[in-house]
């Protein structure tokens, strides 16, 4: 079993520019945690999660400590949008995301996803171009499939939708 | 054994301040190339007290550093930086002031870095809430903290290897250069008074916002501060009463790290990988690279170069004082004050032997002509002038370069510029104050 057997197409994308009021709005709308950044030839970029924009609409000096001391009042986080808001995909995005080839063994993608933590693979293909993504929930159904004996009933009960899986929240 | 001790010198010093690879990289290399090449035996590196690692610096340093961590969890830091905002009333001048002199307290007895790296990040939200620029504020807490540190035995590593060196207490710290730092303090805040105090308008709408912040909410573990701040106040006790009990700074420090990580139920494993090793592997590397060059008689030749300069003797070591103090700032804001004062302190120690000798062998000078009292200006000059001379550029004290990252992180960034316009200034003022200071005090007063 290769990934490409596995994988999801429908995934959302955007280019490098967008701003971060954009991605924000983006990201509030549509049911995945990530948005993958793309160039002009779909090669992937970067990755955005709900984690990244969190980081990027907060001032990195802040930490759940300090918070605590903060007014009640939301001035805080109003100030520090408007501060951050000049911020682009670009300058927020991943760049360091494993990825794997379509025609990888699925084993390899749950081992990758075990060894980095995170919870979503790009599938690219030989030029570098977004072609689908693998995501933890996606191999842990599959197991389930495989490995146990009333696995396609529980797969096939799963509700949840497309992409929201992220305990960690980062990808 | 001369020009291979000198050259191994001049290449690993030449890499640090090129910044190519990093400092403590070089001083490893150089240190590993020193015993390669047998310029010193391990044996003289890892034993010898002239030649060798200055376990009394390294493990002082260690200490401190670990007890610092342990207390930095509680919160504690973070609760005073907001109590003392409010205690500047929520107006930006007066928060500065109380920022400088808060700042400076702590880096007299805490790593200066670590208490900038601490304060930061309370500074930069201050700001943000008083929505002033937050620049004059990060670059008065690193010059602050280079200022404040110089006071005491502890504050800055300079004082540590001085101190190691010529064999002066914490109290004698605590006579001699504390009174010069407040004298700095206040000459330096009066000066930032015009500077700022008119230019930092309050807004009555802001000084809300911090008045209504609760600082009472960010002690995170209040039954550990308990602990770490009794065990940092005995051990502070310490070093006051090491020179009366015989026990050298080391010895106190490390009994209270490990008193700290006994009582606190911190995990050792994360305790000690907090500690900044880098910074402790640069010392020990620059200590052999040094030890090299005293026994092969570099810094033999430069002290008896220093002499013809200055030419010092019994009762006439003005124009090496001023002329050390000088030197040492000027030098101090281009490179690193620790392998400066590395390198100083032999020299220094060499100069004594020759001026105050009482024996011992030729090129590698007794420890007592080093402890003389008629030295002790000059011992201070190199103190004040390499710790104050750390404010003159972005690059000059590692406190600065560390402001400089978190100011660009948060969107403002600090050019080689403008951290020179403030940072000058306050060194050559600061350092003009010092050396008037050992002036009237030492040579003028003779006190």
């Amino acid at each position: 079993m290769n990934v490409s057997q596995l994988m999801r197409t429908d995934l959302v994308t955007t280019d490098p520019d967008t701003g971060l009021t954009t991605l924000f709005r983006l990201l509030a709308r549509v049911p995945s945690l990530h948005i993958y950044v793309v160039d002009q030839d779909h090669r992937m970029l970067g990755l955005i999660t709900s984690y990244d924009l969190l980081k990027a609409l907060s001032p990195f000096y802040m930490d759940s400590n300090l918070a605590k001391a903060l007014p009640d009042d939301d001035s805080f986080l109003r100030h520090a949008f408007r501060a951050n808001a000049h911020q682009t995909a670009s300058d927020i995005m991943e760049r360091d995301v494993p990825t794997l080839k379509p025609s990888d063994h699925f084993v390899e993608a749950e081992v990758l996803i075990r060894e980095r933590g995170g919870y979503v693979l790009p599938i690219v293909d030989d030029k570098g171009r977004l072609v689908g993504e693998v995501t933890r929930k996606m191999i842990i159904k599959y197991l389930a499939r495989t490995l146990l004996e009333d696995g396609t009933a529980i797969a096939a009960s799963s509700t949840s939708p497309a992409g929201q899986e992220s305990p960690e929240g980062k990808a | 054994m001369f020009l291979v001790a000198t050259s191994i010198f001049v290449f690993s010093y030449a890499l640090i301040v090129s910044e190519k690879i990093h400092k403590t990289k070089a001083a490893l290399l150089g240190a590993a190339l020193t015993l390669a090449a047998k310029v010193l035996t391990q044996d003289e590196a890892l034993h010898d007290i002239d030649l060798g690692v200055d376990w009394n610096v390294i493990f002082l340093l260690i200490s401190m550093m670990v007890i610092v961590n342990i207390l930095a969890r509680t919160g504690v830091f973070q609760y005073l930086a907001v109590k003392a905002a409010k205690l500047g009333r929520g107006e930006p001048f007066p928060i500065m002031l109380v920022f400088a002199t808060a700042t400076a307290l702590a880096s007299a007895f805490l790593d200066n870095v670590t208490t900038v790296l601490l304060l930061a990040p309370v500074t930069l939200l201050v700001a943000q809430e008083l929505e002033v620029d937050p620049v004059p504020f990060l670059i008065t807490l690193a010059l602050a903290s280079n200022i404040g540190g110089t006071a005491t035995l502890v504050g800055d590593p300079p004082n540590v290897m001085i101190a190691s060196k010529a064999g002066l207490t914490f109290m004698d710290f605590l006579n001699h250069l504390a009174p010069a730092i407040v004298l700095i303090m206040a000459v330096w805040l009066a000066v930032w008074k015009v500077a700022f105090g008119r230019r930092m308008r309050p807004r009555a709408d802001l000084k809300g916002r911090i008045m209504a912040m609760d600082e009472n909410k960010l002690i995170r573990n209040p039954a550990l501060l308990r602990k770490a701040a009794t065990v940092l106040g005995l051990t502070i006790l310490g070093f006051l009463l090491h020179g009366v009990l015989h026990y050298e700074p080391a010895t106190v420090a490390l009994v209270g790290a490990a008193v700290l990580l006994a009582v606190s139920g911190e995990d050792p494993q994360r305790a000690l990988a907090e500690v900044e090793w880098p910074t402790i592997f640069f010392f020990i590397g620059l200590y052999i690279i040094i030890g090299g060059t005293v026994k092969a008689g570099l810094i033999e030749v430069l002290s008896r170069k220093m002499i013809e300069l200055t030419r010092p003797a019994r009762g006439h070591t003005l124009t090496l004082s001023m002329a050390v103090a000088w030197f040492s700032a000027v030098a101090s804001a281009v490179v690193d004050n620790v392998p400066f004062v590395a390198t100083m302190n032999p020299l220094l120690a060499g100069i004594a032997g020759k001026i105050f000798a009482t024996g011992g062998a030729p090129g590698v000078p007794g420890a007592l002509a080093a402890r003389s009292p008629e030295m002790l200006p000059v011992w201070w000059s190199l103190a004040l002038g390499s710790c104050l001379g750390g404010n003159g550029t972005a690059i000059g004290a590692s406190a600065n370069v560390l402001i400089v990252g978190l100011a660009g992180k948060a969107g403002h960034k600090i050019s080689f510029l403008r951290f020179l316009k403030y940072g000058l200034p306050v060194m050559v003022l600061t350092v003009s104050v010092a050396t008037l200071y050992i002036y009237v005090r030492y040579y003028l007063l003779q006190w």
